[in-house]
This record gives C-alpha cells, sequence and structure tokens, in this order.
C-alpha cells in the first residue's frame, strides 16, 4: 500500500479525467473570449463551415433517408398490428426532429470533420506549426479553434434541419410507396404532429453539439505530446469523447427539455 | 541585448538545462553548439518565451520575458523572429501567404505592400516569383529553409533565431544558407542566434561560439579561439571524435 505507483494507477483515472474537464473549461472560455476579438476571420469561417457544413451533405443525407426508412418500417410493423398506420408519420417526424436528427447528424460530424480538425491541428502541434504561430504572436486559439466554432455553431443547425427534411421524406417514401397512405396526409399528419418547440430543442441541442465536437477535437489536438503515434491517439480519443459528450449531453437537455416544455 | 542567468528547465526527471548563462550582444552572431539533445533548441524556445523555464531569467532589451504571459508576450515576440528546424511552414498556405502571413496578421498593409515585401524578401533569400504560387509539399529541403527565413525576415525583427538551419540538406545548398545568414547579419545588422551541430557552418557565420554541454555553456570564444582550444571537451566535439570525454 505504501508503493506510490499504486496510488498513481489508483488515481490516474480520476487525474485524467480532471485534467480533461478543467482543460476543457479553460479552452471554452478562451475560445468564447476570441470570438468577439480583431480581427475577425470571416474567410476561415466560410472555409470551415464548407469543410465540416457543405461537404458533409452526401453522408448526412444517406445516413437520413436510412434512418427514415428504417424508423418507418419498424414503426409499422407494431402500428399495423393496432392498425394505427396514420400515427407512422408523426411517430417518425417527432422522432427524428427531436432526437434522432440532431443526435445522428452530430456523431456523423463528430466522425467525421472532429476527428479531421484533430489529426490536422495534430499534424500542426508536432510539426511546430502551432509554436510558429506563437512565436509571430498569433494565438493559436483565436486563429485556429474560433473559425471552427463559429462554422460550426452555424452549419451543424443547418445540417441538422436537412438531415430532419431528408429523414422525414424516408419515411414518407415507405409510408406513400409501401404502406399506400396518401400523401397528403402523410404531409397533414407530420405538420400537425411538430410543434415549434420540437424544432427548437432539436436546433438548441444541436448547437451544443456542435460546441462539444469543435473543443473536445481541438483540446484533444493540443494536448498530444510526442509524434505521429500520438496523432492517431488524439484522434480516437477525441471521436470517443466527443461521443460519449454528445449523448450525455442529450440525457441531459432532454431531460431539462422534458420539464420545461412537459 | 539578450542575457540569459542561471536558467533550468527540467522534463519529467530529466534536466536539460542546468544554471545556464549567456549574454548576447546587439548586432552579434552568436553561434551555439552541442550535440543532438543537448537542449540547443529548448534553449532557443525559451529566448522565444515558448517555454517557461524552471528557475532562472531571461532579459531582452531590459525586461524579462519569463515573467510576462502570453499577451504581454507579442510586442516583443514581433521584435523577433524563429527559423524552426522543419521550416514549420503552414501547410494549408502558399510560399507567399506564409512569407507574408504577420505582415496580413498584423498590420493593416494593402495587398499590394504586402505583395511587395514578399517579393523583397523572396529575392534576398534568392527564391524567384515563380515559387511564390507553391505550397510546402512542393518544395525541396532547401526550399522549405529559405521560405522559413524569408517569412522570418519579412517582418523586419531586431533579433533572429535559427534552429539548425544546414541540417538534413546538402553541403552547396548548406554554404548558400550560410552566405544568405551572414548577408542578412551584414545587410539588415540583426542580432542572430544560432544553434547548429554543423561546425563548418559555425566557423562561417559565427562572431562568437558558444558550447553547451550537460546543461550549461562550457566554453565561449571567437571561431579562431574555438579552433585552439585544449578544452578536451570541446576539442573532441569540434573535430568529431567519438572516443573522449563525452561518451
Amino acid at each position: 500500500m505504501n508503493n506510490p505507483s499504486f496510488f498513481y494507477r489508483l488515481f490516474r483515472p480520476i487525474l485524467n479525467m480532471l485534467y480533461f474537464f478543467g482543460g476543457m473549461a479553460s479552452l471554452s472560455f478562451k475560445t468564447l473570449r476570441f470570438c468577439f476579438v480583431r480581427p475577425f476571420k470571416k474567410e476561415a469561417i466560410f472555409e470551415q463551415a464548407e469543410k465540416t457544413g457543405y461537404k458533409s451533405l452526401p453522408i448526412v443525407s444517406l445516413v437520413s433517408i436510412f434512418m427514415g426508412v428504417i424508423l418507418a418500417l419498424q414503426t409499422a410493423v407494431q402500428m399495423q398490428r393496432l392498425g394505427s398506420e396514420m400515427y407512422i408519420a408523426s411517430i417518425v417526424a417527432l422522432s427524428i426532429v427531436r432526437e434522432l436528427g440532431p443526435v445522428i447528424t452530430a456523431l456523423i460530424v463528430a466522425g467525421r470533420s472532429g476527428a479531421a480538425m484533430t489529426a490536422e491541428l495534430g499534424t500542426m502541434l508536432v510539426t511546430e506549426q502551432i509554436d510558429a504561430l506563437r512565436s509571430m504572436a498569433v494565438e493559436p486559439v483565436h486563429y485556429l479553434v474560433v473559425p471552427r466554432f463559429i462554422g460550426l455553431a452555424f452549419m451543424l443547425p443547418l445540417l441538422t434541419v436537412y438531415a430532419n427534411v431528408i429523414g422525414i421524406l424516408g419515411g414518407y417514401l415507405i409510408c406513400v410507396y409501401k404502406l399506400h397512405i396518401s400523401s397528403t396526409m402523410y404531409i397533414n399528419i407530420t405538420l400537425e404532429a411538430l410543434r415549434f418547440k420540437d424544432i427548437f430543442t432539436g436546433l438548441f441541442k444541436s448547437l451544443i453539439f456542435s460546441m462539444i465536437i469543435v473543443l473536445v477535437s481541438c483540446f484533444e489536438a493540443f494536448r498530444i505530446e510526442g509524434g505521429a503515434e500520438e496523432v492517431g491517439t488524439a484522434t480516437r480519443n477525441a471521436v470517443v469523447a466527443s461521443f460519449i459528450l454528445i449523448l450525455a449531453a442529450d440525457c441531459l437537455f432532454t431531460a431539462i427539455f422534458y420539464f420545461i416544455f412537459p | 541585448m539578450i542575457k540569459i542567468e542561471n536558467l533550468s528547465k527540467s522534463f519529467n526527471s530529466l534536466r536539460v538545462l542546468n544554471n545556464l548563462s549567456l549574454t548576447i550582444k546587439e548586432g552579434e552572431t552568436k553561434v551555439i553548439i552541442g550535440r543532438s539533445g543537448c537542449g540547443k533548441s529548448v534553449l532557443l524556445k525559451h529566448i522565444m518565451g515558448l517555454i517557461k523555464p524552471d528557475e532562472g531569467s531571461i532579459f531582452i532589451e531590459g525586461r524579462d520575458i519569463t515573467k510576462l504571459n502570453e499577451e504581454e508576450l507579442k510586442p516583443i515576440r514581433m521584435k523577433m523572429a524563429l527559423v524552426f528546424q522543419g521550416g514549420a511552414l503552414f501547410d494549408s498556405l502558399t510560399v507567399a501567404e506564409n512569407v507574408g502571413f504577420v505582415l496580413k496578421e498584423h498590420y493593416r498593409l494593402p495587398k499590394e505592400e504586402i505583395s511587395k515585401r514578399v517579393s523583397e524578401a523572396l529575392s534576398l533569400v534568392e527564391l524567384d516569383r515563380w515559387a511564390e504560387e507553391l505550397l510546402p509539399n512542393q518544395l525541396s529541403g532547401g526550399m522549405k529553409k529559405r521560405v522559413a527565413i524569408a517569412r522570418a525576415i519579412c517582418m523586419r525583427p531586431k533579433i533572429i533565431l535559427y534552429d539548425e538551419p544546414t541540417t538534413g540538406i546538402d553541403p552547396v545548398t548548406a554554404d548558400s544558407i550560410n552566405n544568405l545568414i551572414r548577408n542578412l547579419h551584414d545587410k539588415l545588422k540583426v542580432t542572430s542566434v544560432v544553434v547548429t551541430h554543423d561546425m563548418r557552418s559555425a566557423y562561417k557565420i559565427a562572431d562568437t561560439i558558444a558550447m553547451l554541454h550537460a546543461g550549461r555553456i562550457i566554453y565561449e570564444g571567437s571561431p579562431s579561439e574555438i579552433q585552439n582550444t585544449k578544452d578536451p571537451i570541446v576539442f573532441q566535439f569540434i573535430n568529431g571524435f567519438s572516443k573522449m570525454p563525452i561518451n
């Protein structure tokens, strides 16, 4: 018991977790502060918005349409037993807009763009490009993190709206062409089911998810100590941590909204 | 201009710098020699304020930079430039954008003025205009070093720090980089600190040479003095003998 390595092994996961959350908090404050510091990097923000948002459209489209189709088919099995096929449209719409759209889109972007951010910034770190920025009196958080943060904060909610529409379209295809529910009825039931709070809560969560993705990805890159192997490890850690924090935040905000908008 | 007093730095349990003291005069080219891994690059990063020491002070124009935070360091860093060993050019920017980076970030100069200053800097390092639109991954090792030097001089610094400027390039290119560093010193009157283990380079560009060994400066003198030294460690290093005091 007196062996210090025993305590080190025992407390290391806790210390790592404290270091992670402390570092994340520090990076969050710094990023929010630099969002309002000149010069504003419009070009870099548009570039990041294009990289993380526009270029994610194909994969988001594919996953969303599958999501809508699968959800409609699975719901149809149960609803047909009850003779309530007309409710499929509202179940699909609410499930996608409230939960699946924001969460699945965030997970896709975390895997695609978050991993790319960690790999890119990590490589910059190990090749001394981050030190070069500092040596030229340029703050790396201002130059590298802020454009990614603002770019994704705009693009993830937009991607989520797009994923919602495509997901509902997937459900529409199954209901109209397989279950022979009329097109007008499907659209009307969907529009009747959706309320402002459903759309708002989904988009609010996607904004929080965008912050998680950028801050986790950049933080993991900035704490690399080593070479190329470390970049790979950091990229994997960033994706895993983003996934866990996205789902935890989803759980938290779903519970909060449940009590605010019962 | 630069005064280092009792600087110490450890990484984990390894003491890399151990009570190191060194003075670099204004307009001087000081070459710091020493074996690979002896802490030369760490020393340069301390001078630039990129690493905080465990103990000791570094005075630049009379201000102790070890006591300053990142924000307070900015005006001092604007007077200095560091040429990294691998160039540390920004992968996503062209040569011209890399060279003009500081001008774009810190000075609100018109595009034409930036372009003119970039061309001037590139011509000083003997690179033609055609290279301006290339990306760093399209450059050879020697060209990368030249672009890194051009980026450093574009901001017209008072102090330039060079980290192994001739390592990993052929002897002919290395000699032209030595000439370049010497010319920049003569033309721009900058204070230069060069770390290297290339003795040919050290003799060519140095006003004074200091040897770093076991975390401290063990010898300082002019190129001619160091060539006639009786110090066994310095003698072994400058002549490249594998067996003697340095194991």
